[in-house]
């Protein structure tokens, strides 16, 4: 084992801070495509999206340390990077199952950061469940017929292309009917809802697909073969590889710090700064114990996948612990600072600008998204525990 | 930056693992506990398992470079594991203490002998409650101002049952008069230091326990049938041993990192010391606890293999001081020191 930081990943820190800095402050508001190409380019041309095409083929241009070195980094200024993060898993996803027309026209416009692709997984009905997808996808002729519904494509109204998993074979097993497309956004017939989530973000979105056609060059992988690219894609999601904007702790951490600073300033009832009353410091110094666990976690999943492949199970003990902290962190920082951390961004009288009321609301939905709470902990169950599969057939 | 372990770490963790195995079955560690005080023998120790560790050369291993507190760890959680009852926490901290004080000739620690540490400050005059205090000829404390050694023939020692049937014993210490091996600055230095090898080797102890008791609970899931399925099958249960994972894989990183951020020299050393503490206190008997409970009542049965490691575990976190003690110092370590960038390893 080896817990040091070579000089090179902290020189490698130190740029790219200075480089976000310059973005700082555009992490909240509405994510337009002006901001996140401006940003998706500059990163692109210093190497920190992630992947770059040499003689049309991909390649890391980050290891997964530095890559959570630009997620950590991007955290601390302020700086959204949503808009990458679903990309790498397609963009790693293409390069491996991908058509040559796929690779050549698509791999190009997201290794320049200049593109956004939107995951249409779940489903009205089938929430965590994404194999259970009802939208359709009907042959016909060169052609395929495309129709149904997706929830929460988030990032669908600013983006390129929507990643697509639809029912091909309704009348095979659940997990043998699925077939993977890839199809720009202005496709006729695509119709995109905005979803207003509590975080006050613009991201969330429902899609409809309204007799869609798109040609069989869309189609990734085999037919009835989307299993197999959904599952390398969420390999991919789940255990890292070198991508950044998904640094799981960043963002408790973050606000941990932010709280301890207030501490120091802000008066208790006795009229003595929050940090010199023991009831602050325990729960403090509780939060600050679970931040690093689950920061040792999600270096423990970067080691055990090597340096770009995906880790598989052990991020899920990253993910579950990390989300479920950046709660905790939340919750527990609004308890300590009562009413003045309840107030939203721009009321007068509110700590930090509402910094944290803003992060709390958003925090709701890290036990949710990327795979629910739950589903990490059947994950675990299942492959790093070796228990029984749980009753599903 | 590698979490995994090295070549050479998995070597240490397979050597030992099979010594234990083969050396420390769990009947041996029944036998240690049924002892009553006044038996012959001492409740928590085996004297020929203790000579046999020794003999392997496991504190040569310790050769006080960079190496040595992350190779006792490994060592300390593969002891863990099969609960072996050999005072190895002890005699490896004090054994590194009075290396640093230069006081190896006035603390015996040859062959199989066994000497050890008081992990906190004591009164000079006082009766405490020391580690490996039924069998070790001597124990070093540190009052505030000196480090002292005191024999066991002094002390009037008086061995006691307890929850982690550890061969503890009541010392009657009495330092007025004495002279301190070291004093001053340089005392207060090489304590720290004890505590954060005592911290740090205790947190690998039980993550080794907590790791054998849930490979315990998981086994056991896997067989049991109830209402037609393996009761791991059931989510309550499942899910239950996934959050037991996350525990002991955590606790193990932090243990990690403690002892390579004490064998560097790192200024976090004591604040990592102080987060594996802290966090092997409050879960390590939480998974145990879990790993009993998956068993139902036939873990609460004496038979059972479950409940000598969820005793322990509880038994054995005490052994680290009370947790708002810890807590506390870890607060002054993160909000009083100037060493204010925990978590992010930038």
């Amino acid at each position: 084992m080896d817990f040091s930081n070579s000089s090179e990943d902290a020189r490698f820190r130190e740029e790219v801070s200075t480089f976000f800095k310059q973005f700082t402050g555009d992490g909240g508001s509405l994510p337009t495509r002006e901001r996140e190409q401006t940003l998706g380019r500059a990163m692109a041309e210093r190497g920190l999206v992630g992947v770059r095409l040499v003689d049309g083929a991909l390649e890391p241009t980050l290891d997964k340390l530095q890559a959570l070195i630009v997620a950590e980094e991007a955290v601390r200024w302020g700086v959204d990077l949503n808009f990458i993060t679903g990309n790498m898993f397609v963009a790693k996803t293409l390069a491996v199952v991908g058509t040559e027309d796929q690779k050549l026209t698509i791999l190009p416009r997201i290794a320049r950061g200049e593109v956004r692709v939107a995951l249409g997984y779940t489903e009205p009905d089938t929430g965590s469940d994404i194999a259970a997808a009802r939208t359709t996808a009907i042959r016909d002729g060169d052609e395929w017929r495309i129709n149904g519904q997706k929830m929460f494509t988030s990032g669908a109204a600013v983006s390129d292309y929507i990643w697509l998993l639809t029912r091909t074979s309704p009348d095979k097993p659940k997990w043998a009917g699925l077939t993977m497309f890839i199809l720009p956004t202005d496709t006729p017939g695509i119709t995109v809802q905005p979803l207003e989530t509590i975080d006050g973000e613009r991201e969330a979105t429902m899609t409809f697909y309204d007799d869609v056609r798109v040609p069989d060059s869309a189609r990734v992988g085999e037919v009835d073969g989307g299993a197999a690219v959904l599952r390398l894609a969420m390999d991919f999601e789940h255990g890292g590889g070198a991508v950044p904007g998904r640094s799981l702790v960043g963002t408790a951490h973050e606000a941990w710090r932010s709280a301890v600073e207030q501490a120091r300033n802000v008066l208790g009832a006795d009229g003595r700064p929050l940090l010199d009353d023991p009831m602050v410091r325990e729960r403090l110094v509780t939060l600050a114990i679970r931040n690093d666990v689950s920061a040792l976690l999600e270096l423990w999943s970067i080691s055990t996948g090597g340096s770009s492949g995906p880790s598989g199970a052990v991020g899920s003990l990253a993910k579950l612990h990390s989300r479920e902290t950046q709660q905790l962190v939340f919750e527990t920082i609004l308890d300590i600072f009562g009413d003045a951390a309840g107030l939203p961004p721009g009321v007068e009288g509110g700590l930090a600008d509402g910094e944290f009321e803003v992060g709390f609301r958003r925090s709701m939905v890290a036990t949710i998204s990327g795979g629910s709470s739950e589903i990490q902990r059947n994950i675990i169950a299942e492959r790093l525990l070796g228990l029984p599969r749980m009753g599903r057939k | 930056m590698d979490l995994l372990a090295s070549p050479d770490d998995r070597l240490v963790t397979d050597a030992y693992r099979a010594f234990f195995e083969r050396k420390a079955p769990l009947n041996l560690t029944r036998d240690c506990e049924a002892r009553r005080p006044g038996d012959p023998g001492h409740i928590g120790f085996d004297d020929s398992l203790w000579e046999a560790l020794c003999d392997l050369g496991t504190f040569e291993l310790d050769r006080h470079d960079d190496a040595g507190l992350p190779v006792l760890g490994l060592i300390a959680e593969e002891a863990g594991a099969t609960l072996a009852p050999v005072p190895l926490v002890e005699v490896a901290t004090v054994r590194r203490l009075v290396t640093r004080l230069d006081a190896e000739d006035l603390v015996d620690t040859t062959g199989a002998a066994v000497a050890t540490v008081v992990p906190r400050v004591v009164d000079r005059r006082d009766r405490v409650l020391v580690d490996a205090g039924s069998m070790a000829l001597q124990a070093v404390v540190y009052d505030g101002h000196g480090v002292h050694v005191v024999d066991r023939a002094r002390a009037a020692s008086q061995p006691v049952d307890n929850l982690a049937k550890a061969p503890l014993a009541y010392w009657t210490i009495e330092l007025e008069g004495e002279r301190p091996i070291a004093a001053g600055e340089r005392a207060a230095r090489a304590f720290r230091e004890a505590l954060v090898d005592w911290r740090t080797l205790l947190s690998h102890l039980l993550a080794g326990m907590a790791s054998r008791a849930l490979a315990l609970a998981v086994e056991y899931a896997k067989t049991r049938v109830v209402y037609g399925s393996p009761i791991g099958a059931y989510q309550a249960i499942a899910h239950r041993l996934a959050d037991s994972k996350v525990m002991t894989e955590g606790l193990r990183l932090l243990a990690y990192e403690a002892a390579w951020a004490a064998a560097y020299e790192r200024p976090s050393a004591v604040r990592h010391s102080l987060v594996a503490a802290s966090y092997a206190a409050e879960v390590a008997p939480v998974v145990a606890a879990h790993a009993l409970h998956v068993h139902g009542g036939l873990g609460f049965t004496v038979e059972s293999d479950v409940q000598l490691y969820a005793r322990r575990a509880k038994g054995w976190a005490l052994r680290l001081g009370s947790l708002p003690d810890l807590h506390r110092a870890l607060g002054v370590a993160l909000f009083d020191s100037g060493d204010s960038a925990p978590t992010a390893r930038g």
